[in-house]
């Protein structure tokens, strides 16, 4: 379907039902209270609908979606003066810190999932950003156009990402 | 208590993780457009209104008879004058932190730095666009308190002004230090994302 010939509503259309699972995802990335990732949620599909307006159809609908929800959420972050910022780390501080769950830490999550989550909350914006890409799957060439990261960047920050991932959650390396 | 529910798949833990997808619909999304729209000039009233409140102050004073000197009056129109310039360049400063829609699709380093940069700028030049556009009306609200207020011997107006100027100097002094180490922190943060972009 030709990008250009859509109209503003219901290109947001195909991406809230194409894309709707992953921005759910983004929004529990960025933000830990539940409140107010419902707010960061309605506020991605609205600036997604508001991008729609100057969408042209020359990048990818997925590479579009994932950059303005992206921009969104830094965003949102950035402005949060309740964020802790001085507590965030970046991979390699990350890789080399301790593991809460192995220091008898009484908060530490038994549900991996929570623990995987609560490990991207304490990642800088940046490092955040490529590890929700790579956990959701996206290629070092889309995670590339959608950060402005260098190709050299990415893979250095890929390869770090399943580094913390394998030691935090004692699993295999992925390729 | 199990480490790895998954063994070797955390894509695929984080992929299918349960969601509760949402779609906007038109109306929600016009409703949502009218309540941004709403917060912005809500935002701006509350600007203008206290611009108003300064500019009717002293406005105010500069009807007083003292300090009897025609430096009174001047003195607090340059202040309001001042002031507004302080009005216009908040409006200013605030209406940019919102990237137009074209620039939602500006690459996520890129956007960062951008708007890294233009809160570090904005800091670092406090003194300038916030402070500034008031020294020259206060300096003369000082002088026109000094020489025109009656009863007051030069040497107690000059002990009084220069106490009240210096506690004006050291709130202004504090404010721009603040500032300051704010924008040495978003300066940090700019070098860790060129940092990231350069690895």
């Amino acid at each position: 379907m030709d990008a250009r010939r859509l109209t503003q509503d219901e290109h947001y259309a195909r991406a809230a039902a194409e894309f709707g699972p992953a921005l759910v995802r983004l929004a529990r990335g960025y933000e830990r209270n539940a409140d107010r990732q419902r707010d960061l949620l309605q506020d991605i599909h609205f600036a997604l609908w508001r991008s729609f307006e100057t969408y042209q159809g020359l990048s990818s609908l997925r590479t579009w979606v994932y950059r303005v929800a992206h921009n969104t959420a830094a965003t949102h972050v950035l402005k949060d003066r309740r964020a802790r910022t001085s507590h965030w780390v970046d991979l390699d501080q990350a890789v080399n810190a301790p593991d809460p769950a192995t220091l008898g830490d009484t908060h530490a999550q038994p549900d991996a999932l929570a623990r995987l989550l609560d490990l991207i909350h304490q990642l800088k914006p940046p490092d955040r950003q490529v590890m929700l890409l790579y956990l959701d799957g996206l290629d070092a060439k889309e995670t590339g156009e959608i950060t402005g990261l260098s190709p050299g960047a990415i893979a250095t920050r890929i390869h770090r990402a399943k580094t913390l991932l394998a030691r935090r959650f004692n699993a295999d390396e992925q390729p | 208590m199990t480490r790895t529910p998954d063994p070797g798949d955390l894509r695929s833990l984080w992929q299918t993780m349960p969601t509760a997808p949402i779609t906007l619909s038109v109306e929600e999304l016009h409703t949502h457009a009218m309540k941004f729209e709403r917060k912005v000039r809500r935002r701006n009233l509350v600007e203008y209104l206290a611009s108003a409140f300064v500019v009717v102050i002293f406005g105010w004073y500069a009807t007083f008879p003292i300090p009897a000197t025609p430096l009174w009056p001047i003195a607090n129109l340059m202040i309001i004058a001042g002031v507004l310039v302080v009005a216009w360049n908040l409006h200013r400063l605030t209406r940019a932190s919102k990237p137009p829609p074209g620039a939602d699709a500006a690459s996520l380093i890129d956007f960062q730095r951008a708007e890294y940069a233009r809160q570090r700028n904005a800091l670092k030049s406090v003194w300038l666009w916030y402070i500034g556009p008031i020294i020259p009306g206060l300096i003369v609200w000082f002088i026109a308190a000094g020489v025109g207020m009656p009863g007051l011997t030069p040497m107690r107006a000059a002990i009084g002004l220069g106490g009240t100027a210096l506690i004006a100097a050291l709130v202004f002094g504090v404010i721009i230090l603040l500032n300051l180490l704010g924008a040495a922190k978003l300066q940090r943060m700019i070098d860790d994302l060129d940092r990231n972009r350069d690895q």
